[in-house]
Parts: structure tokens; C-alpha cells; sequence
């Protein structure tokens, strides 16, 4: 095999599988959507970031507060996707104060000059928790603002996007076995032989030039799609739309990869069918038609790297497919 | 018009393992998942495709339940029924509860009372007389001076008009460690409402043969109360049926904690307390002739604190009218009964008797959505021609006012 064919062989392949992974990462969104993971892993960061055993459960009442309560969300049992830390910051100083005048702390309010200023009281409220490190935090936040409101919410700005780095990195590997799954259903459903396709890409000059033309096309049509995947059920719409949203996404992905003749699914003349097929010597294709234990070892081990593969999410793969069209186009830079 | 009776406390304040619990571990640690998607928006159209609202009624009601109980914020709970009210000038009775220790693991991720209440605490802040928040207590979060402190703490607030106790969490509402709590109600003429019927939740842990004990210590020690209470313990501790051994057993034991003779040493001996025992006992022991329908004799038993006799069987809603109509500071109310029509007619019947002056209106939000909705419960009482006008005025106006 030439270099071309094998450099043609890779970059088809990359393309099937940036499309796959559209998928893939399509299923995974739209699970995200309907169970709202992204809300219950931000609360539950929070849990852990606002954690005081001693104190309350200063998360719940954050999200109590109308800054946070009425971010859009899917429905009121959802909590909020996300929170930026320019309404995390305020919501939060705005809790901590009103709790000074729900508890009714001396000076937090005055029959003379009304509620106590904001600052004053985060501080007074601060001061008499129960020793716990949340309240050390507080009252250190407190006194290096020494008084000035844009500097705390500025630290608790930046305590917050340290928080949610660390989240992101959590997240993303959380999902990891959801897209495993897909990656699975995927491979399962339209039957990807990743062995099989590699074989017949290089045995096929037509489907191999078919596939690999289209990489410049499937870039340019489809990474905004993927740059924007989380965008991709909005909230507002309900299962049924965001389902057919899906459908219509997947139908158009498949289109691509039936015009370039890409040997997807199940027929009569394709393994594991074929196998069993009473008619196997009509069939021309003298492809892996047997049964044996090397051509079902090789089928199985095909799955399994489609899977693996599909499973990157197609955020990798479009990624790759990139440098591959800059290496065809010249090597320049995008 | 005061709804005397509501609860807007969410998932958060209830214990992990509870709906585990309550679904016998079948859907493991799935069973959030299962329950989030059972109660969502295309959970519910789900359930309507299927036919099940027509298959499964209690399916598709409990589905709105849940719903509800999910909400984010109390506050949305209390939105949520006012929309129900709409015209009407409603204010609600709203009872906080402490479920920190129904379960073995009710603690693991801290005490959640105290957030409960500081949210509880902002709505009134911001509210008004929209809302009286009574205050939960449980003797195993704090007891004896401990307990006296909080309490003052609390009420200093004035955000607080009277206490909450939920006895089938484990315990028993005459405990000594509850002292303060009676003392302090006496004192200040206060209203004490508690859950008082069979049905409902329930501590669910694995000690509740420890929490029951033998002889428990009480506010009142006096034996011609005491003894009865104390027998009753004992033949239900000789009772040796199947319920004993698996957590459904619970509910059945747990009878023992709400059962209303427990509140006579209380009733005697703190004469200024409005003592609320709700829901009249329950809509099932309202029309009582049908609670042994089909029973075995094993759940007769059960039912009946290990005595087993269904022919002599006094029902908790004859019981407590006794009561009611022995002790001028017994109340009751209706919630939860109301959403069985059936129980109109003996209802009525109790409204043109003496004790008709201690009877509440209360609906038992967001409980009774397991069975009806809360604008289907208000219309059904509002139009129903059991009761006059005066009647229901009474029930919803009159004796609510005086009671908070």
C-alpha cells in the first residue's frame, strides 16, 4: 500500500468517525438534557465548596435566592445548568447578609436606621457561626476586602472559577463511561466494523476518494454543531422537540455517509448475516462470508475499536480531522 | 381563610435512603433516576401515552407527587399550592419537619433542620401573616435544656407561632426529653399540632424495637395515664406475626408512637395547650367498618397493636372525639381526610356536635397529592353540601384564627 492510500485510508476513516461521533455526542447531550446532569454536578460542587457541618447548607440557600432561582431552567425540580461567577459572587455576599437579618442579629437590623449596610451584615452573620473553616474563609474574604464590596466579591469570584476548574476536569472524566455506552449503542446499531471499513477503504479506490473529499466539506458544515454541542437541546424546548431535533441530525449525518457508499448496518450480504446465509456463493463479495473463528474474532475486534474510537466524543475527533485537512490542504494554518 | 394544615418542605430535607427505602430497594441506586424521570414533564406524557392515568391512577397521581416534591426551594412549594387558593385571601398553616433522624443514615450529609428553618424563617420575614410557621421538634436533635435554649432562641424571632411533632419518626410525644417543648407551649398558650393517624411516613431504620422500649420515661409519669400506654407496648412486644421482622413491620410498629391515647398524660397535664391531633385520625379510620375488610387475622393484629379483636375495635377518629370532647384543649383537623368525599357525611355529623369549635381546616399539602390534587380537594369541601356555610366557616375561619 502507498502512502497516499494508507495517509486516504486514515483521513476517510477520521471522517466516518467525526460523523459517528455527532452521534455519539448527540445521545450523551440529550441524556444530559433529560436528567439535567450538569445542574445536579454543579450543586453538588457547591455542596462541597459552601460544606459547613456545623453551620447550614449554605448551597441549598444559595440556590434559594431569587439571582439563582430564577435562572432559566428546564422546569422547577431542574436546578440551573450553570452560574456564572459574576451571579455567584453577589447572590452569595446577598445570603450570607440576609441571613443576619433573618436571624435578627444585633445591628444587622435597627428600628432607627433600618437593615444594616450589606457588608456589615456578611460580617456580623459571619461572626457568630460556629467555628467551621467556611466560616474562617468568610471573615478572611471580609477583612482583606477590608470594607470594600468590589474586592469581596472579587474573591469570592475567583474562589468560585478555581472551584468550577476543577469541576470541568471532574465532569468530563464522569463522562467518559456515559459515552462508552454510546459509543456501544452506536457501534451496535449501524453495525461499525472499524476493520472491516479499513479493509474495504483500502481495497476500494471509489468509496475511499468518495469519503475522503467530503473531510474539507464535513469540517466546515459540521464544527459549529459540534463547537456548540451543549447548545445543542435547548432548555426551553421539551423532549419531543429536542427528539426530533435529533432525528433530523441524524438523518443528515447518515445521508453524508450513504452518498460516499460508507458500508453501514445490517443486509443479508453483510457480516455477521452473511455467516448464516443459505445463498453465500450468490454472493460475490468473497469478504470474511465464512464462519470462522479468525473472521468472528475479527468482526468482534472491529466493534470493539469502533467503540473505543466513537467513544472520544466527536469534539476529539473533529479536532483531528482538522489537522488532517490542514496536512491535505498544504500544511497551512487555519 | 387559613389552611391549618400544609407542609412545603422538599427532597432536600429528607433522608437519602428514604424513597430507597420506600421502594423496597428494588431500583437501588437507580431509584432517583427512576423516580426524576417518573415525575418529569415527559415521565408524566409518558405515563398518559400508556393509558396508565386510566390503568394506574395512583401511579400517574404519585407521579405528580413527586413532581412537586422535587421542587428546588420551599418557596416554590408555597407558590404552588397559593395558585390553587387564587381569590380567596388564603394564609397556611406551615409545618416544618425534622427528618434528620427517621432514618439509619438520616445525618450522613449533616443536619438539614436548621437550613430548613432559616428558609422557613426568610419566607415569613418576607411574607408576613401570609404564613405561620410552626416550629418541628424532634427529642433526639435536642432534649432537656438544650432543647429549652433553642426554643427561646427560636421564638425571640417571632417568626414562630406554634410547634410541630411527627411521632412515627421514633418517638413518643409524652417523652421526658420533650418537657421544655410542653412547658414552654402551657406557658404561652401555644398550639402543638401532630401527626396522628397510622398512615403517612414512618421511622425507617433498623432500631425501632430499641426506640419503642418498655417503659418509657414520660412528662407525666401518673400510672392511671401511663399504665394503659405501657400495656399496650408489652402486647405488642409479645406479638411474635411477621410484621416484626422487615422494614414494612415499621409502619405498623410505629403505630405505637402516634397512637392517641399517648397524649392523655399530656392533655392533663398542660391544660392551655392547643394540642392539634390531625387528620381526625384518617380518612381509613373515619369510615372504620371498612379497615378490617379483607384483613387476615395477622393484619388485624398488626393493625390493632398485637390485640386482634376487630369486633371491639375503637377507631382512632371515635377515639379522639372522645378525647376532644373530654379535654377542652384537644383540637383536630381534617387534612387528609378531606380528600375522601366518603368521610363528608361523619365529618358533618362531628360539625353540629359539641366539639365542633376544636375542628380545623387543613388540607395536608403537598401529602394528599398522592391520592388528589390540591384545587380538586378545596372544590370538593367548598361545594360540598355536608356542610352549611356557617360550617365551613367555622372549619376554615373561624376555629383556624383562634387556633394560631
Amino acid at each position: 500500500m502507498s502512502l497516499t492510500i494508507f495517509f486516504e485510508v486514515i483521513l476517510s476513516l477520521v471522517v466516518i468517525y467525526a460523523l459517528l461521533s455527532i452521534l455519539v455526542s448527540l445521545l450523551n447531550e440529550f441524556l444530559i438534557s433529560i436528567t439535567n446532569t450538569r445542574g445536579k454536578v454543579l450543586f453538588a460542587e457547591l455542596q462541597t465548596m459552601l460544606k459547613d457541618h456545623y453551620n447550614l447548607d449554605y448551597a441549598y440557600l444559595l440556590y434559594s435566592h431569587p439571582l439563582v432561582s430564577e435562572l432559566p431552567r428546564k422546569n422547577k425540580s431542574h436546578h440551573p445548568v450553570w452560574i456564572e461567577a459574576s451571579t455567584f459572587a453577589p447572590a452569595f455576599i446577598q445570603t450570607i447578609g440576609n441571613l443576619a437579618v433573618t436571624y435578627q442579629l444585633p445591628m444587622a437590623t435597627d428600628e432607627k436606621n433600618g437593615t444594616a449596610e450589606l457588608m456589615t451584615r456578611f460580617r456580623l452573620y459571619a461572626e457568630q457561626m460556629q467555628g467551621s473553616r467556611l466560616k474562617d474563609m468568610l471573615l478572611n474574604f471580609h477583612s482583606v476586602a477590608n470594607g470594600d464590596y468590589a474586592k469581596l466579591e472579587a474573591q469570592l469570584k475567583d474562589w468560585f472559577n478555581n472551584q468550577m476548574a476543577s469541576l470541568t476536569f471532574e465532569y468530563k472524566r464522569k463522562q467518559r463511561n456515559k459515552l462508552l455506552f454510546f459509543g456501544f449503542v452506536i457501534t451496535l446499531f449501524l453495525n461499525v466494523d472499524s476493520i472491516y471499513l479499513a479493509q474495504r477503504l483500502a481495497k476500494d479506490p471509489i468509496m475511499r476518494t468518495g469519503v475522503s473529499s467530503k473531510s474539507t466539506a464535513v469540517l466546515e458544515h459540521f464544527k459549529p454543531m459540534v463547537d456548540s454541542l451543549q447548545a445543542q437541546y435547548p432548555k426551553d424546548k421539551t423532549i419531543q422537540q429536542n427528539a426530533a431535533k435529533f432525528n433530523q441530525d441524524y438523518n443528515l449525518i447518515m445521508k453524508q455517509l450513504d452518498s460516499a457508499n460508507v458500508p453501514l448496518g445490517y443486509s443479508k450480504t453483510s457480516v455477521p448475516y452473511v455467516w448464516f446465509s443459505k445463498d453465500k456463493q450468490k454472493i460475490s463479495s468473497d469478504f470474511r462470508k465464512e464462519l470462522s473463528f479468525m473472521n468472528v474474532f475479527l468482526y468482534l475486534a472491529g466493534l470493539a475499536i469502533s467503540m473505543f474510537s466513537l467513544s472520544r466524543g466527536a469534539p476529539f475527533w473533529f479536532e483531528l480531522l482538522s489537522k488532517f485537512v490542514r496536512i491535505k490542504s498544504g500544511g497551512g494554518k487555519s | 381563610m387559613i389552611n391549618a394544615h400544609i407542609h412545603i418542605f422538599n427532597y432536600h430535607f429528607i433522608p437519602e435512603d428514604f424513597l430507597k427505602v420506600r421502594l423496597d430497594g428494588i431500583l437501588g441506586s437507580k431509584a432517583d433516576f427512576f423516580l426524576r424521570l417518573l415525575s418529569s414533564k415527559a415521565g408524566r406524557k409518558l405515563l398518559k401515552i400508556l393509558g396508565a392515568q386510566r390503568l394506574f391512577p395512583k401511579v400517574t397521581r404519585y407521579a405528580e407527587f413527586l413532581n412537586v416534591g422535587l421542587f428546588e426551594t420551599q418557596d416554590q412549594l408555597l407558590q404552588h399550592i397559593d395558585k390553587s387558593y387564587q381569590g380567596l385571601n388564603t394564609s397556611y398553616v406551615l409545618l416544618t419537619l425534622n427528618m434528620d433522624y427517621m432514618s439509619d443514615q438520616g445525618l450522613k450529609g449533616g443536619p438539614k433542620i436548621e437550613t430548613q428553618l432559616a428558609e422557613i424563617m426568610d419566607i415569613k420575614r418576607r411574607l408576613g401573616n401570609k404564613v405561620y410557621p410552626f416550629l418541628s421538634i424532634d427529642p433526639r436533635h435536642l432534649g432537656g435544656a438544650e432543647l429549652d435554649a433553642w426554643i427561646k432562641q427560636k421564638w425571640a424571632t417571632g417568626y414562630f407561632s406554634g410547634f410541630k411533632i411527627y411521632p412515627a419518626l421514633g418517638f413518643y410525644p409524652f417523652d421526658e426529653r420533650l418537657k421544655p417543648m410542653w412547658e414552654f407551649a402551657n406557658a404561652n398558650k401555644l398550639p402543638v399540632t401532630t401527626h396522628c393517624t397510622r398512615f403517612g411516613v414512618n421511622y425507617i431504620g433498623s432500631g425501632v424495637w430499641n426506640l419503642i422500649g418498655t417503659r418509657p420515661l414520660s412528662v407525666n409519669p401518673d400510672p392511671v395515664y401511663m399504665q394503659p400506654i405501657y400495656e399496650r407496648i408489652q402486647r405488642y412486644r409479645n406479638y411474635q406475626g411477621p410484621a416484626r421482622k422487615d422494614i414494612q413491620g415499621n409502619a405498623w410498629a410505629c403505630n405505637l408512637f402516634s397512637h392517641p391515647s399517648n397524649y392523655e398524660p399530656i392533655l392533663v397535664k398542660y391544660p392551655d395547650i392547643k394540642l392539634c391531633l390531625a387528620h381526625f385520625g384518617g380518612a381509613e379510620e373515619v369510615l372504620a367498618e371498612t379497615l378490617f375488610k379483607g384483613k387476615t387475622e395477622d393484619e388485624v393484629k398488626m393493625l390493632d397493636n398485637g390485640v386482634g379483636n376487630a369486633a371491639a375495635y375503637i377507631s382512632w377518629f371515635e377515639l379522639i372525639k372522645i378525647m376532644m370532647a373530654k379535654y377542652p384543649n384537644c383540637w383536630t383537623d381534617i387534612s387528609y381526610t378531606l380528600e375522601n368525599t366518603k368521610t363528608f357525611p361523619r365529618l358533618s355529623a362531628v360539625m353540629k356536635s359539641p366539639i365542633a369549635d376544636r375542628v380545623l381546616f387543613g388540607t395536608d399539602f403537598f401529602m394528599e397529592l398522592q391520592d388528589k390534587d390540591e384545587s380538586t380537594v378545596l372544590r370538593n369541601f367548598l361545594n360540598a353540601p355536608d356542610f352549611s356555610a356557617t360550617e365551613k366557616l367555622q372549619l376554615y375561619e373561624v376555629n383556624t384564627h383562634r387556633f394560631v
